[in-house]
């Protein structure tokens, strides 16, 4: 049973780098980014070849996220966001971002073939040690720390600083905030860049374990989707427990329940917006 | 151990910035030619074994000649992205428009079950290169499909014979909840009881949703199996191997599998957890003898790699389909020739005697063969350890007709 | 507004002229593209009443493929039902469903209603896959289409197959330009522009919009027996969200809120995809780059082109 939690608690590890992005730029455009698996793919293939260039991987977990924040920044600067200040719809965004994921498939597709790729473990964190009795891999160990490290920063960030009292504005009253005098565009663009640059982290800290192709995203992408719904648009707490109910059910039913595995997630996913149509820890958004 | 592979990202880069792809239309002829269109899931998960297919469909027709009795023959490309409705869609494309005689096809089980339904209503024949479901060759057999891989029951029962027989009596299985992993698992459980085994535990992981195979791992370990059995496929392969090594399980409860889990194009992926791991296959490069040696170097040549087990099944069917038509005399108007007429060759093929049963049009694979992981300089590769006796398949409840 | 009047007007007129002898003039493959033109159309169709004309974008409407295939496929194969009781059995089994789904769905809206729909597809998708009696993941296959040799045509032909589609099509056209003209499509427009103000004027809104969603989802279901008609097999696979994902993108390209621009929708899509697989394996950067730029630079997809075109050759 411990060690069935502490693989549910790495998964939601995983889904929690994808989803904090996608809830902040959620939270404040009202746009889903579907692009948001590609950005991740994108980040583990970067990881493979740093790590084929240069061998070592913790380059690879700091160039490849930093990388894919520059490419987010830009995405949300030169396409998105000139779109949205023409006035085109949350609907018509989130096609933009479905095309776009295609064509990071295709992209990928052609610059590294359709051959699987990975990245071996490194040696340091090979092998296992025993947490409570049980032995675990070092390296899930590894991936629960980093994200738990992740979550404690951006929340402080968010909580202490100005910059994240800009965005904390941001989500809660835009045009508000606006008219304060904040200059949005760029908090937007920081938003989408370490969102970006979190789910490149995702790709490049799961390539060890998982292995690495063009359609690697569009799963993971459902599951963080699910996570920010379930959640609340817009809220760190939201897609962090989300993220765990999320890991916690998908395994939990694997090993407990194989036969509700593909319904179980879904099911919940209903529940909660049944109960709480604004998440678990959304508030309803601000109209004007 | 390079793991990108700069050849491929350079010529992409040359077909991205150029905006041009390869165009498909792989023979140019010019007196009616015979058509054969190979329908394969190009993109999605299956893309690399449909590639290596490819190659070893083309070197075949290459090494005819490029013609059958006279007339060249034409290779017709259609991508089925692995869903049967766009099967469906680009078999209507290629009977439609480019009229092709043959359609060469059916990656896995409901491709082959929709590519099989519409080709017996339409009376045309299928040759079918890799979906491995018993049913295709028995209550399903029909004069218009002709099978050239090998079949289920026939194949994964040899391994579970051999582990029988090697001393090892206590399996777990772990196999995608799906028609095939079904298939697969229970032609294994049915070898591996005869011999005398026991399946002491099974795990059935989500297909293509499953990401962390860690909590069936944890409940191999409770079970107290003597090792895993397990198929898995192409990216799942790969993630089933490195995470059955993460968990320390390689010493205690090794994990074995046919050439699936240890396909020689995953192997760089999966690196050392593959290393000393025991698999079923129906083909290695080094098997010993003439043919094998030949093909191994024209195939090298060619692509810069060495053949897969899938670069073989292309070559056989591109292979048998050529020789078949030479028996027709390159007359391929009475279709329902055309399928007992490929069943009816024989030849030496890389992988051994290439037959195959006319009761059922099956093929028969009378020699199989236990490889080993080993590493030999900086690659992976498949080394041989003993080969082993297959029979053909009952092929029970098959009636022609 | 007569602008758009004007066109439909004449793009109907065009394409009823070229629809009704293109199986003279074009192959079996070119007839088989344009009877998957109708079929996504009529897919299309049904989901442009959720998203052109009410603004609840569905990321679940392969479902009702999935619905109204594996019904007619139950109906005709399990049950052994005749074809011309079959498909009201479905469309009446398809509504039946589409109103339920929709009691639960439009209780929210925005992203929300995106993620449920994508929810109960993803749950119908885990029925399918795992459900044997209709073939589980490996497809149900042996759909007969329907006999009509009391007519004296056979159905496999596919002139034939192409008039059996062609008066589907052509009823669903109609029905739905029907609604969309009644003082019912009127208020799904007012629900999309300001759903506030509807319900300050008194509308019950909440009953429009389980209205709209069960004729989008009966529909589209109809689209699905068409699919299942014309190929003979259901799997799973036709549920998935990426078949959502495109279904929302014919709408959106060909012009969301219009009658047409779901089919014209239909048709770059099916053609486009076509053409490319011919000539490219890299397909799916092609047809990702043509959405891309569709949505960029074409408000309102290609019937917005069309009659801003139209607009500028008037002046």
């Amino acid at each position: 049973m411990l060690i069935q939690i502490l693989n549910a608690v790495q998964l939601s590890m995983l889904i929690f780098l994808l989803a904090v992005g996608l809830t902040f730029i959620f939270g404040i455009m009202r746009v889903i980014n579907l692009a948001h698996g590609a950005l991740y793919s994108l980040g583990a293939y970067l990881g493979v070849v740093v790590v084929d260039v240069t061998g070592s991987f913790l380059l690879a977990l700091i160039v490849a996220p930093l990388l894919v924040a520059v490419v987010g920044g830009l995405l949300q600067i030169f396409a998105i966001g000139p779109l949205t200040a023409r006035g085109r719809n949350e609907l018509e965004i989130a096609l933009l971002t479905f095309g776009l994921m295609y064509i990071s498939i295709g992209v990928l597709e052609t610059l590294f073939g359709k051959d699987y790729l990975s990245i071996a473990l490194p040696n340091a964190m090979a092998g296992s040690v025993d947490v409570f009795g049980v032995s675990y891999p070092i390296y899930r160990l590894f991936i629960i720390a980093v994200g738990l490290l992740t979550a404690l920063c951006i929340s402080l960030f968010i909580e202490r600083t100005i910059v994240g009292a800009a965005v904390r504005a941001c989500v809660d009253n835009k045009p508000m905030s606006e008219s304060l005098g904040m200059n949005t565009d760029w908090v937007l663009a920081g938003v989408f860049a370490v969102g970006s640059g979190l789910a490149a982290l995702g790709g490049v800290i799961m390539a060890p374990v998982l292995s690495v192709f063009p359609h690697m995203g569009s799963s993971v992408l459902i599951l963080s989707l699910i996570v920010v719904v379930i959640g609340g648009m817009g809220s760190l707490k939201g897609s962090f427990y989300g993220s765990l109910i999320v890991g916690l059910t998908d395994t939990l039913t694997q090993s407990y329940l194989p036969q509700l595995t593909m319904f179980a997630v879904y099911i919940i996913l209903v529940l909660v917006m049944l109960t709480r149509p604004h998440g678990l820890f959304g508030r309803p958004a601000h109209s004007l | 151990m390079r793991i990108v592979n700069w050849l491929t990202v350079a010529k992409g880069m040359a077909a991205v910035c150029g905006l041009f792809g390869a165009t498909h239309s792989l023979t140019a002829s010019a007196a009616e030619p015979i058509k054969i269109g190979l329908l394969l899931p190009y993109t999605g998960v299956f893309a690399s074994i449909s590639e290596d297919m490819t190659r070893g469909f083309m070197l075949a027709v290459d090494e005819l000649g490029g013609q059958v009795a006279g007339r060249p023959i034409a290779v017709i490309k259609g991508d089925t992205e692995l869903k049967p409705n766009v099967a469906l869609q680009q078999l209507d494309k290629i009977l439609g428009s480019d009229k092709v005689d043959i359609v060469v096809g059916g990656a896995s089980s409901s491709e082959a079950f929709a590519l099989r339904d519409a080709l017996v209503k339409r009376k045309k024949p299928l040759v079918n290169i890799l979906a491995a479901s018993d049913s295709l060759t028995r209550e399903l057999c029909s004069p218009y499909l002709v099978r050239t891989s090998f079949s289920a029951t026939a194949f994964e029962s040899a391994m579970g014979r051999w582990l029988a027989s090697q001393g090892v009596k206590k399996a777990f299985t772990m196999a995608p909840d799906y028609s095939a992993g079904h298939e697969v698992i229970g032609s294994f459980q049915k070898g591996f009881e005869e011999g005398g085994g026991k399946i002491v535990g099974q795990a059935w992981p989500a297909f293509r949703t499953t990401k962390d195979y860690a909590p069936f791992f944890a409940k191999a370990k409770e079970s107290g199996a003597d090792f895993i059995y397990a198929f898995f496929g192409g990216a799942e392969a790969i993630q089933v191997v490195k995470q059955h090594a993460d968990f320390g399980l390689k010493k205690t409860m090794p994990l074995y599998g046919s050439s699936w889990v240890y396909d020689v194009p995953l192997l760089p992926a999966q690196g050392d957890a593959a290393l000393g791991a025991k698999l079923l296959t129906l083909y290695l490069p080094d098997l010993p003898g003439k043919v094998n040696e030949e093909f191994v170097k024209r195939y090298t040549d060619k692509y810069g790699v060495r053949p897969s087990t899938p670069a073989v099944f292309g070559y056989d069917a591109a292979k048998s389909t050529m020789l078949g038509l030479q028996k027709l005399n390159g007359d391929v108007s009475k279709s329902d020739k055309i399928a007992p007429a490929i069943a009816s060759v024989s030849y030496e093929s890389p992988r051994g005697l290439f037959k195959i049963d006319p009761k059922t049009q099956n093929v028969i694979n009378e020699r199989l063969y236990v490889a080993e992981v080993v590493r030999n300089g900086n690659a992976l590769e498949h080394k041989l350890v003993e080969a082993v006796k297959g029979f053909p398949d009952s092929g029970e409840g098959c009636k022609m007709n | 507004m007569s602008d758009v009047r004007t066109l439909t007007i004449l793009a109907i007129a065009v394409a009823g002229a070229g629809l009704a002898c293109a199986p003279f003039v074009l192959n079996d493959y070119q007839v088989n593209l344009v009877i998957e033109v109708m079929v996504f159309g009529v897919f299309a169709i049904g989901l442009n009443f959720l998203v052109g004309y009410t603004g609840l974008v569905s990321l679940g409407h392969a479902m009702f493929l999935g619905i109204g295939g594996y019904g007619f496929g139950i109906f005709t194969v399990l049950l052994d039902w005749p074809w011309w009781a079959a498909i009201p059995a479905t469309i009446v089994c398809s509504a039946a469903i589409s109103f339920l789904i929709g009691i639960v769905c439009i209780r929210s809206s925005g992203v929300g209603f995106f993620i449920m729909t994508l929810a109960f597809s993803e749950l119908m998708y885990g029925l399918a896959f795992k459900t044997k009696l209709v073939g589980g993941d490996d497809g149900m296959s042996g759909i007969s289409r329907p006999d009509i040799s009391f007519l004296g045509l056979d159905i496999y032909n596919p002139e034939t197959l192409y008039g059996f589609m062609f008066i589907a099509f052509a009823i669903v056209l109609f029905v739905s330009w029907r609604v969309i003209r009644s003082p019912f499509g009127m208020v799904l427009v007012g629900i999309r522009e300001n759903e506030k103000r509807m319900r300050a004027l008194g509308y019950r809104t909440q009953w429009y919009k389980l209205a709209v969603f069960t004729l989008s989802g009966t529909i589209s279901s109809f689209g699905g027996v068409l699919l299942v008609i014309k190929t003979g097999f259901m799997s799973p696979e036709t549920l998935s969200w990426m078949m959502s994902g495109e279904g929302l993108l014919m709408v959106i390209v060909g012009g969301a809120g219009t009658l047409l621009g779901p089919v014209i929708g239909a048709a770059a899509y099916v053609l486009l995809r076509a053409g490319l697989t011919g000539i490219t394996d890299h397909w799916v950067l092609f047809l990702g780059s043509f959405f891309v730029l569709t949505v960029v630079f074409f408000r309102g997809g290609l019937v917005g082109l069309a009659s801003g075109v139209m607009a500028w050759v008037r002046r």
